[in-house]
């Protein structure tokens, strides 16, 4: 496993990659998912978000609440060309998620593709709270 | 589940027999080394997992190059009655109809290997590589979209991408007509409205080659192959809509499971039977975004053909760059099959595997119906690809199904690290390839040591009787995603 300053750790998978949050609740951890994904994906140069994004996430759980809310950063990568810079968790319940998200459009001149990811997956994912309290997510990427 | 679960039946094939809640045997197309090989991983679980699903018929199987996956092992292969059994996204993967397809040319080796170079130069500018690649020229409305959806590879040639010729020799002529682009999400058709005619990233690539090795030269000779003559591989999916297909119909399907009181060993396995709404709507929405990647490996076919007309200055008919054949290796589909001794109409998914039917089934085109239908296999990009041939054998044994390239050996982290150190450009070069890519993290975590020896892999296909070795062909220069 190897840590990163931007509080995941990346996890070995034989054909794709992991990472894994841990924070001390679930939005901090929804929060810290989306700033793990983005910097997995991209070493974007630095620079001012253009535009904020509101979503709204309904789901059965919160697994498939993070697997759908991750999924929105491939969507705006793809479909609108956007990097997302920052993120905030507005509200948080077991079957909804309200998020912020700020973005900008990616520059191909400046901002370096790490991984492409093709998908979100359910392999050996995690969203739970540990005997110690903390919270910890963990999900692959199929690359 | 372990190695020691298994029972080996002969040098090639081990049976994973049937217990818990498994419905069915498990069986495994391996040898020795390659079964140590995904003895660390979590392959065999998998194919247990998948005999657990309902309305399996015969067994649960997997190919030679298999791997961990998600849900379904890659390499995986496994049939449904669709009036008992489901259907699972997990059993055709995120990169629905992810392919590969051949072309052959009229060209020696001696005469293009001066220009590969140019070739790759002219490729890397023609055909858009990474993960979020567009085509801008060719971004489509969302009606327009919804007719590639409908019409698969056959869109493309009506705009002028190929010929009819090239219909022919696509796995189902390039289109699955159960296809509903209204089944597909407005996320879906956004992801894929600039993407088609774009290589994608990961494993993705094109590839100019020649023929190595020929095996058997009668069939060689039959769907036009010699030695030492130049080829190009096409390998790329459906794209950011395949993706988001695959995403929708998981989210959709977990709830389905529960409806239908489906167990999941696995949730990347969640499905609905056949024969529901669900199911049936996750059918429709997988065969769009197939059809999806049929036309995208048409429109970079074109660009492959305009780059060798503009490189070497010659005519189509000069060059002779003509579809060998189109495979898919990510896919479910409806195909009749003997069941003891009746035939069956049932749901055959393939996940990381190619179909492979023999000489005189009825689904090989016309042209190959005394060899049997060509399966392509790549390799990595410094050693080798094969063509095979489908056979009898493998009809019987494994839905005609055969392995669907090399298989990777090193994870992603591991190929990173190995390659530290590493000039792995001019260590390809010095193989006798030029490869270019997007990024150069793809093409370190692209290393041929990432992958297992795809020699060893077709070696266990050829013995245990399920494909058979046509020719071997060797990379002269990559683009990668």
């Amino acid at each position: 496993m190897e840590e990163s300053h931007h509080h995941y750790r990346l996890i070995e998978h034989p054909a794709d990659i992991g990472f894994e949050v841990e924070a001390d609740d679930f939005a901090e951890l929804f929060q810290r998912a989306g700033m793990a994904l983005a910097a997995i994906m991209w070493r974007a140069a630095s620079g001012a978000a253009s535009e904020r994004r509101q979503v709204f996430i309904e789901a059965g759980d919160r697994v498939e609440l993070l697997v759908n809310f991750l999924e929105e950063f491939l969507y705006l990568q793809d479909a609108r060309d956007m990097l997302v810079t920052d993120v905030a968790i507005l509200d948080l319940g077991d079957s909804h998620l309200r998020a912020d998200l700020a973005l900008r459009p990616i520059d191909p001149e400046r901002d370096e593709l790490l991984l492409g990811v093709k998908a979100i997956t359910y392999h050996q994912i995690q969203v739970d709270r540990k005997p110690d309290g903390r919270c910890l997510g963990r999900v692959f990427l199929d690359i | 589940m372990k190695i020691a679960d298994l029972v080996q039946l002969d040098p090639f094939r081990w049976l994973l027999p049937r217990q818990g809640s498994m419905r069915t045997d498990g069986l495994v197309f391996l040898d020795r080394d390659l079964l140590q090989q995904v003895a660390g991983d979590k392959s065999l679980e998998q194919v247990a997992n998948v005999a657990r699903l309902p309305g399996i018929v015969g067994r649960a199987l997997a190919m030679p190059d298999m791997h961990q996956g998600y849900g379904f092992p890659i390499g995986g292969v496994a049939a449904f009655d669709p009036e008992t059994g489901i259907v699972s996204p997990g059993g055709v993967g995120y990169d629905i109809n992810c392919g590969v397809r051949l072309l052959r040319t009229n060209l020696q080796r001696e005469q293009v290997a001066p220009l590969v170079k140019e070739l790759v130069d002219g490729l890397f500018a023609t055909v858009p590589t990474g993960v979020g690649a567009k085509r801008k020229h060719l971004k489509l409305s969302p009606a327009e979209l919804k007719k590639v959806l409908r019409r698969g590879a056959a869109w493309a040639v009506g705009q002028g991408y190929g010929s009819e010729a090239d219909l022919e020799h696509i796995e189902e002529q390039g289109c699955l007509d159960w296809a509903d682009p209204e089944a597909v999400s407005d996320h879906a058709l956004e992801r894929g409205q600039a993407q088609l005619g774009t290589l994608g990233s990961g494993n993705h690539f094109v590839e100019i080659g020649y023929v190595e090795t020929v095996y058997d030269a009668d069939t060689a000779r039959a769907i036009g192959l010699f030695a030492d003559q130049v080829t190009a591989i096409v390998h790329t999916g459906s794209r950011g809509l395949g993706h988001q297909v695959c995403g929708d119909a998981i989210r959709l399907l977990q709830t389905a499971s529960r409806k239908y009181g489906i167990e999941l060993p696995d949730r990347e396995l969640c499905c609905a039977p056949v024969r529901s709404p669900e199911g049936e709507r996750y059918l429709a929405a997988m065969a769009a975004a197939a059809n999806f990647a049929f036309a995208n490996r048409q429109i970079i076919t074109d660009s492959l053909r305009h780059t060798f007309e503009t490189v070497l200055g010659m005519s189509p008919r000069q060059l002779g760059l003509d579809l060998v054949y189109d495979v898919c290796h990510n896919i479910a589909k409806f195909e009749e099959h003997s069941v003891g001794g009746v035939l069956k109409n049932l749901l055959v998914h393939r996940k990381g595997a190619t179909r492979a039917f023999p000489a005189g089934h009825p689904k090989v085109p016309a042209s190959y119906r005394q060899t049997g239908q060509p399966v392509l296999v790549p390799g990595d990009m410094g050693r080798y690809s094969y063509v095979l041939a489908g056979t009898e054998q493998g009809l019987a044994e494994t839905f005609g199904s055969c392995c669907h390239g090399a298989g990777r050996l090193m994870s992603r982290h591991a190929a990173k690290k190995y390659a530290k150190g590493h000039n792995v450009f001019a260590e390809l070069a010095q193989m006798g390839v030029i490869v270019r890519g997007a990024g150069m993290g793809t093409i370190v975590e692209e290393i041929p040591q990432a992958y297992k020896d795809v020699d060893s892999v077709v070696r266990v296909v050829h013995e245990a009787g399920i494909g058979r070795k046509i020719a071997r062909l060797k990379p002269m220069g990559v683009i990668k995603g």
